[in-house]
């Protein structure tokens, strides 16, 4: 038994030992110097799907697909940093742009030409001039390209309030302009506003004048159209008027108001690329409130600039009174060829109340004009709307004149009508009226 | 139509306002122009044969012509324009900030012979804000658009301290300037004024080095350059160097007799 044991153990010992051993020595062996090379971060893996090899760190490339360790270092850095965040972002049109561009500026790091000793003061400090106009410079741009978006967004409302021909038409337009000037304010603006958290907005206002005149002409026009009035400064500002939802995580309000411009600058971007949706929710809800009629007294308070420091959970774009009348006289191009639209489909009368209206604008800007500090962009438009204005004189008279050659062209129209009311209205009753709609106001087409 | 009438009503009041204001900031920035005038005039001496000799005594004028009189007419002007509203008329006054930061680096560096920081600027020697909490404050821009002045000036007063015998002055004097160069060069700057003021300073440079390399041909600097040397070697060669000779023929010539 003890022999046989004895025995036995020494060669169990033996052989399962060594059997052991070269197990050992064959997979758990390499595994554990796999394992702790890998915690120390002496192997690379490679990135390539197909391979995923374990490398060690003194190979120049992989020893499976020979990919260079290099390159597949370079592909796990812009893995972990822009690579990912540009993708998630890329519905976002401008300002997902817009915070990328800062986001590249910030992860390069500032290399100093040969020879420029990085402990001199001077270059301390000139690197530090160097961050602020970057900053600023980034910030610039930012804003400039969702002005640019803004622009155009702008127009195509003002195309899409131009295919109105009749009164039945209305709502239908008037809806989709109003969802259209709420998705500006809301993709746009908003974003705008929060650039400007903290900052002087005069500072940035040749930024965005152009996008602001531009969506001041539209939201005007479409006022007109809906009110048949003139839209108050007060109006156009309010509207650009934001309030952060009070609901949201705490971190993610404070963020973008935090006094750090800087750190400011690096939220904003995280914050639209993962809350997109929530930030969306939250500027619906602040215009909802907005809807309602209850003034605002600290948006109409006039040109206080410093409304974001102060007022903790409001943003705001600065519209200039001056941009805001830059925009009016635009409004009056738009008038004048709403004008000739509607001359053009025979609503003569209509005519002549947009032409009371230019009249009107016309002596605002008279009065208003040509005063002292007036931008040449100013006199530029003014002198626009004299032409415009000469058009519409010019085109009510010849309906007068044509209209006394020709009295047969509205009652013909008037003929028209009544002979296809009556004719259609018996058969189908109530719906006659709306079939006969479109062509109540353009029996020529 | 009542309601356009209103609008522009309410316009015509607020462009009324503003154009008071603006008033005010012209009138006040008239007086610092002429001061600033009278400052650079004064400064303009040291160019001169007769106020070479009594350059400290230039610049302690001038130092105490900006401090007792500049500076409560700038106080003046910020206090003119409304404090959250400075860029509003930021274009009216950012020529004139650019040409006070002007003046005080260059007495601080014909003084010290060093480079006058923004915030020394600001705070030392404007008592003006550093920053937008400040109300008005100075810009970088205009900090910046300043220095390249004094470049521009320096680089003439290199010449001309040759020309009043002194050698040492332009050695300073370029050493100075490729401190200056290498900080600017670490700016991304947009194709807007400052890089248009920012090529003038290449040629400061090239001026100053052109200097230094006349006189150290003539062995008339005591010590080499050390960066100046290296940096000189690339850019003027002989010929260039030649027109500038004739300015230095008078140094020269007291040295031979």
């Amino acid at each position: 038994m003890a022999s046989v044991e004895a025995i036995g153990k020494p060669n169990d010992s033996g052989s399962g030992g060594l059997a052991q051993k070269s197990g050992k020595s064959m997979d758990p062996c390499e595994s554990g110097t796999e394992q702790t090379n890998r915690g120390r971060g002496n192997t690379w893996r490679c990135p390539d799907p197909g391979c995923k090899r374990e490398n060690q760190k003194s190979d120049q490339a992989c020893t499976q697909c020979s990919l260079p360790s290099q390159s597949a270092q370079q592909f796990k850095k812009g893995h972990r940093g822009g690579r990912n965040n540009r993708g998630s972002r890329g519905g976002r049109g401008g300002g997902g742009g817009g915070g990328h561009y800062s986001k590249f500026h910030s992860r390069e790091p500032k290399t100093l030409p040969k020879g420029v000793d990085p402990n001199n003061p001077i270059i301390q400090q000139f690197q530090e001039h160097a961050r602020i106009l970057d900053e600023k410079n980034d910030k610039y741009e930012r804003i400039v390209k969702l002005s640019r978006d803004i622009t155009v967004e702008s127009k195509r409302v003002i195309f899409l309030l131009h295919r109105i021909t009749c009164e039945d038409d209305k709502p239908a337009v008037l809806g989709e302009a109003e969802i259209k000037l709420g998705d500006i304010r809301k993709r746009l603006w908003y974003y705008v506003a929060s650039e400007l958290v903290n900052e002087d907005p005069y500072k940035f206002l040749r930024a965005y004048t152009g996008g602001l005149q531009e969506y001041v002409e539209a939201l005007s026009f479409y006022h007109y159209i809906c009110y048949d009035e003139l839209i108050s400064w007060e109006k156009v500002q309010e509207e650009l008027h934001f309030q952060r939802n009070a609901h949201r995580p705490k971190d993610e309000v404070k963020d973008p108001l935090d006094p750090k411009a800087a750190q400011a600058r690096e939220t904003i971007p995280t914050k639209e690329q993962t809350e997109d949706e929530d930030a969306g929710d939250s500027v619906s809800v602040a215009i909802q409130e907005e809807a309602h009629p209850e003034p605002k007294s600290d948006s109409s308070g006039g040109n206080t600039n410093l409304k974001g420091s102060t007022a903790k959970k409001s943003l705001q774009v600065l519209v200039p009174k001056t941009d805001f009348v830059l925009g009016l006289a635009d409004l009056t191009g738009e008038v004048m060829r709403q004008a000739i639209n509607f001359i053009g489909l025979g609503n003569t009368q209509a005519c002549f109340d947009l032409m009371e209206f230019l009249h009107a604008m016309h002596d605002g800007f008279l009065d208003v004009g040509y005063r002292h500090d007036m931008r040449r962009e100013m006199s530029r438009k003014i002198n626009v709307l004299n032409h415009s204005l000469q058009k519409v004189e010019n085109a009510c008279y010849s309906i007068n004149v044509r209209g006394s050659e020709f009295p047969s062209k509205t009652h013909l129209a008037d003929l028209l009508l009544n002979s296809r009311e009556s004719h259609v209205a018996d058969p189908t009753g109530p719906m006659g009226d709306e079939t006969d709609g479109p062509t109540d106001c353009d029996p020529y087409l | 139509m009542a309601n356009v009438s209103e609008v522009f009503r309410d316009y015509a009041e607020s462009i009324e306002a503003e154009h008071e204001v603006r008033e005010k900031v012209r009138d006040k920035l008239r007086v610092i122009e002429t001061l600033a005038r009278e400052s650079s005039a004064m400064l303009q001496h040291v160019h001169q044969p007769s106020g070479f000799a009594k350059i400290a005594d230039i610049t302690a004028q001038a130092e105490r012509h900006l401090v007792d009189q500049i500076r409560p007419a700038l106080a003046e002007l910020s206090s003119s324009v409304p404090a959250s509203q400075f860029y509003r008329y930021y274009a009216m006054f950012n020529y004139t900030l650019m040409r006070l930061c002007h003046l005080c680096s260059l007495i601080h560096f014909l003084k010290e012979g060093q480079l006058l920081t923004r915030a020394a600027t600001a705070q030392d020697w404007l008592q003006i804000g550093q920053s937008r909490a400040d109300g008005f404050y100075l810009e970088v821009d205009d900090y910046l658009g300043g220095l390249i002045q004094t470049s521009n000036e320096l680089a003439r007063f290199a010449v001309n301290c040759v020309t009043n015998q002194d050698f040492e002055r332009p050695v300073q004097i370029c050493e100075f300037l490729s401190t200056l160069l290498a900080g600017f060069r670490l700016l991304n700057l947009k194709n807007d004024n400052l890089r248009k003021k920012f090529d003038s300073l290449k040629y400061d440079m090239k001026k100053v080095e052109e200097v230094v390399y006349d006189l150290s041909i003539r062995g008339l600097t005591k010590s080499p350059p050390t960066g100046a040397l290296e940096d000189k070697g690339t850019s003027p060669n002989p010929s260039q160097g030649t027109p500038n000779a004739e300015g230095d023929d008078g140094p020269v010539k007291p040295q031979d007799g």
